[in-house]
């Protein structure tokens, strides 16, 4: 397990009334595409900020490829074994040119001089962003803009990745090109967190945790928890159309053989079931 | 309060010399008490057309008739304009600035001539409209609202002029199902209630399950525009991408490749359920 | 979109812009001051001269670098006109209430306002032919002495980049919000001098609101990267500065002597 977190909680306010987090364990293995899906307030951005110490553990123990949260000694070292892309594509920009920008994370780790030229080109490759070193971030469009903020990122070879509702602010074509490298860099073995309340985003993962008003209902496959009704309405998420369409179908007579959760397997069981005629 | 749009053009000059063309001859009208939706890539106008309709922008050539005045005529009244419509941009919530929400509120209503009851009895009215208790919210400072709560504040603000027309850019932008799903009953009451709605989106289904008519753009040009079904009817023979179609029709489409053919007129999910309901219990199944 | 008041970069591979950028900033520094001494004709006909002579260098057209010149001219005219009016009020060539009307002053007025321009055509001579990584490079280098009396320099300089390139973003962001209060009403053009200084308020507010949460978010956004503080971080790579920078420096800095030695 690269990341695992037991009984952790979060309070706002330190006078302990409301909790951001509550009693949540958290297990994460490496290589794994995890999808940490709620609404507004249900604690998801909070919960990822443990995992980096970008806020602090108040409760509870959580440990990042074997390295103690709470140890201040070891946070520059889980902070480059553990990447975050943020939702606003503008505020995270250092730099008016793109090239020194991704160079900004490779500085602060004192990489020699040398060697920044090489890792900078490397980056802006796997955000297939080639050829955009000298431009000003703020010409980009959106779906750019997170692609040279996740270089930055990416440019100081993390094992995790954290993406903190990285769409949620882009247009469809944005999104896509994000999330088109996401699937990209979970196949070259990186582990992959995705944080969003876009249900067509979890379809895809390995493992879905399903949260709540700071607690986590449900830890998952797709399959579990896309499809279950009550779970997904207590969350307040809506499930996908083909698992909507599976349970209306299902109500009028018609049995579908599994609940589809993509447009594709919807398509493929109801061919399957005319087939049957 | 119709509006007519004649021919309307709008280029401007980027400071590298470039100059840009947003509209080209864009010509439709909006009845009284419509809900209009404005469907489009980024870059496509969206913005520009809606900044030109609130007077904000004057166009580089063409008419805007509102009520058969044009707007950008001479002498034309710019205050009772700024009454008669309402425009909530993305991110309203940024735009706060007063002490006291009341006053926020009350900003818009300062030039309008109304008198001081006038303005209060509004102000009071927008905030319950969008479900606050008037004097639990009034004196509380809009800046230590929660993001939600200022976001109904801000539009309370643009409420409070009791505007005829409410035009909205990516209301639900960012917003998690829940929001999504309120924000768009609101819009759709504020609708019923008699206002001329105009809603520019990203959001295919929001636009395909509240609007009735539909303006498409593309590149500054207005390619298409009539009632919502019959432009997402078009959309689906006229487009080889997939934007532009809803996912009831991408799974039309798709079930047609595998040797199911269902009837191109089908646009949202409802119709698409009732389609295969009759298909696959025909013969008896399930 | 509105342009900044000095000119925009324009990429080039003139001599100017293959100049050091803090050789072109202390050039600027020792220009100014050449211009300021310029007492006599002479005076003015050198640095009028090395003025044409730099725009040719620069291979920019003339027409961007006096264009931005043109937007200041109401500021000019009030310039001009403060000196021509209460310069001089003994010797009036014609007076009324407060206002004398003097040669001296209309001398001084056009003296100032000559001043102003050169001054502004050097500055945007400066910012087009320099990116603004270098202005900002060498700015941190220049001010680098100072962290002997105790100055933050490494953190004075971060401060500046990150500042510059959050010039663009605010900018558009402030005519957004503009937009937003108009579209509720607001009114920026009102006649009263206090009113329209209240009008800015729905303007200000937000606008502060907005970069205090964006260095919030970015702040958070750095130290995601292992930011820690500036100083134990990667150095920039410090370029030797050559002979045309040395000549640059030297043909500034004799010019800066005529000039004063002509004053006397």
């Amino acid at each position: 397990m690269i990341v695992e977190g037991k009984q952790i909680c979060f309070s706002y306010d330190l006078g302990g009334t409301s909790f951001a987090l509550q009693n949540v364990d958290l297990s994460i293995a490496q290589g794994e595409f995890v999808t940490i899906l709620g609404c507004n307030g249900s604690g998801k951005s909070t919960l990822v900020k443990q995992i980096n110490a970008l806020l602090p553990l108040q409760q509870g123990e959580l440990t990042v490829a074997q390295i103690d949260v709470r140890n201040e000694q070891d946070v520059w070292l889980l902070r480059r074994i553990c990447g975050m892309v943020f939702q606003n594509p503008d505020n995270q920009f250092v730099s008016s040119v793109v090239a020194e920008d991704i160079a900004f994370g490779l500085e602060n780790y004192e990489v020699p001089r040398r060697e920044i030229p090489d890792r900078v080109q490397a980056a802006l490759e796997l955000v297939e962003m080639e050829g955009y070193e000298q431009r000003a971030p703020n010409t980009l469009s959106g779906g750019q803009k997170q692609r040279v903020a996740l270089a930055g990122v990416l440019a100081l070879e993390p094992e995790i990745i954290i993406f903190d509702e990285a769409t949620a602010m882009l247009d469809p074509s944005g999104r896509q090109e994000v999330i088109k490298i996401m699937h990209k860099l979970h196949k070259a073995g990186k582990t992959i967190i995705a944080i969003t309340h876009y249900v067509e985003e979890a379809v895809t993962a390995d493992k879905i945790i399903l949260m709540h008003q700071g607690r986590v209902l449900s830890c998952g496959k797709p399959q579990a928890i896309l499809t279950n009704l009550e779970l997904m309405g207590e969350a307040g998420m809506m499930v996908p159309m083909p698992v909507r369409l599976y349970y209306d179908l299902q109500q009028a007579g018609v049995h579908l053989n599994r609940c589809p959760l993509t447009d594709e397997e919807l398509v493929e069981e109801i061919c399957q079931l005319r087939s049957k005629t | 309060m119709s509006i007519t749009i004649e021919n309307l053009s709008y280029s401007y000059v980027q400071h590298s010399g470039e100059k840009i063309a947003a509209l080209k001859g864009v010509s439709c009208s909006i009845e009284v008490g419509d809900f209009v939706g404005i469907m489009g890539p980024t870059g496509c106008g969206k913005t520009t057309l809606l900044q030109l309709l609130a007077g904000l922008l004057s166009p580089t050539s063409g008419h805007i008739y509102l009520h058969g005045e044009d707007i950008n005529a001479k002498g034309y009244d710019r205050n009772s304009l700024r009454q008669t419509i309402g425009v909530v941009f993305q991110d309203p919530e940024y735009q706060l600035f007063a002490t006291t929400v009341e006053k926020d509120v009350a900003f818009g209503l300062k030039h309008s001539g109304l008198c001081r009851d006038e303005i209060n009895a509004n102000v009071k009215w927008a905030l319950e409209t969008m479900g606050f208790e008037f004097e639990k919210i009034r004196h509380q400072s809009p800046l230590a609202l929660s993001g939600g709560e200022k976001r109904r504040v801000a539009i309370a603000g643009v409420l409070a002029t009791k505007p005829k027309i409410l035009m909205f850019d990516e209301p639900i932008a960012g917003l998690d199902p829940y929001g999504r799903q309120s924000f768009l009953q609101f819009i759709t009451q504020m609708n019923q209630s008699g206002t001329t709605v105009i809603m520019v989106s990203h959001n295919i289904e929001a636009l395909c399950e509240y609007t009735r008519h539909l303006l498409v753009l593309e590149q500054g040009k207005l390619i298409d525009s009539g009632a919502t079904r019959d432009v997402f009817g078009r959309r689906k023979q006229m487009v080889s991408s997939a934007f532009g179609q809803t996912e009831a029709q991408k799974i039309v489409t798709m079930l047609s490749e595998g040797a199911l053919a269902l009837s191109p007129a089908i646009v949202t999910y409802d119709d698409l359920l009732s389609a295969l309901k009759q298909e696959l219990t025909r013969g008896g199944m399930g | 979109m509105r342009t900044l008041p000095t000119g925009q970069y324009i990429p080039g591979h003139s001599l100017l812009h293959k100049l050091d950028a803090r050789v072109k900033i202390l050039c600027l520094m020792l220009f100014i001051a050449a211009i300021i001494g310029a007492a006599s004709i002479w005076g003015y006909t050198l640095v009028l001269v090395t003025i044409a002579g730099l725009i040719l260098l620069s291979k920019l057209p003339i027409r961007s670098v006096v264009g931005s010149i043109r937007r200041m001219g109401l500021f000019l005219l009030v310039i001009f006109m403060m000196n021509a009016l209460f310069f001089d009020q003994e010797n009036p060539l014609a007076s009324w209430w407060i206002f004398h009307l003097s040669s001296g002053g209309m001398k001084q007025g056009f003296s100032v306002v000559g001043n102003v321009v050169l001054i502004l055509m050097l500055g945007n001579l400066l910012t087009m032919t320099t990116s603004p990584t270098q202005v900002t490079t060498a700015l941190e280098s220049l001010i680098k002495p100072l962290a002997l009396i105790g100055v933050p320099t490494e953190e004075v300089a971060m401060i500046i980049s990150v500042a510059i390139q959050f010039i663009p973003t605010l900018m558009a962001e402030t005519e957004s919000i503009k937009r937003a209060q108009l579209a509720r009403g607001a009114r920026f053009e009102s006649k009263k001098l206090t009113e329209r200084a209240a009008s800015f308020i729905p303007l200000v507010v937000p606008i502060f609101i907005s970069a205090i949460r964006r260095a919030d978010e970015l702040a958070l956004a750095m130290e995601a990267r292992g930011y820690r503080n500036a100083k134990n971080r990667t150095k920039r790579k410090k370029e030797p500065l050559v002979l045309h920078d040395y000549s640059a420096l030297t043909i500034s800095a004799s010019i800066c002597l005529i000039q004063f030695l002509l004053l006397r």
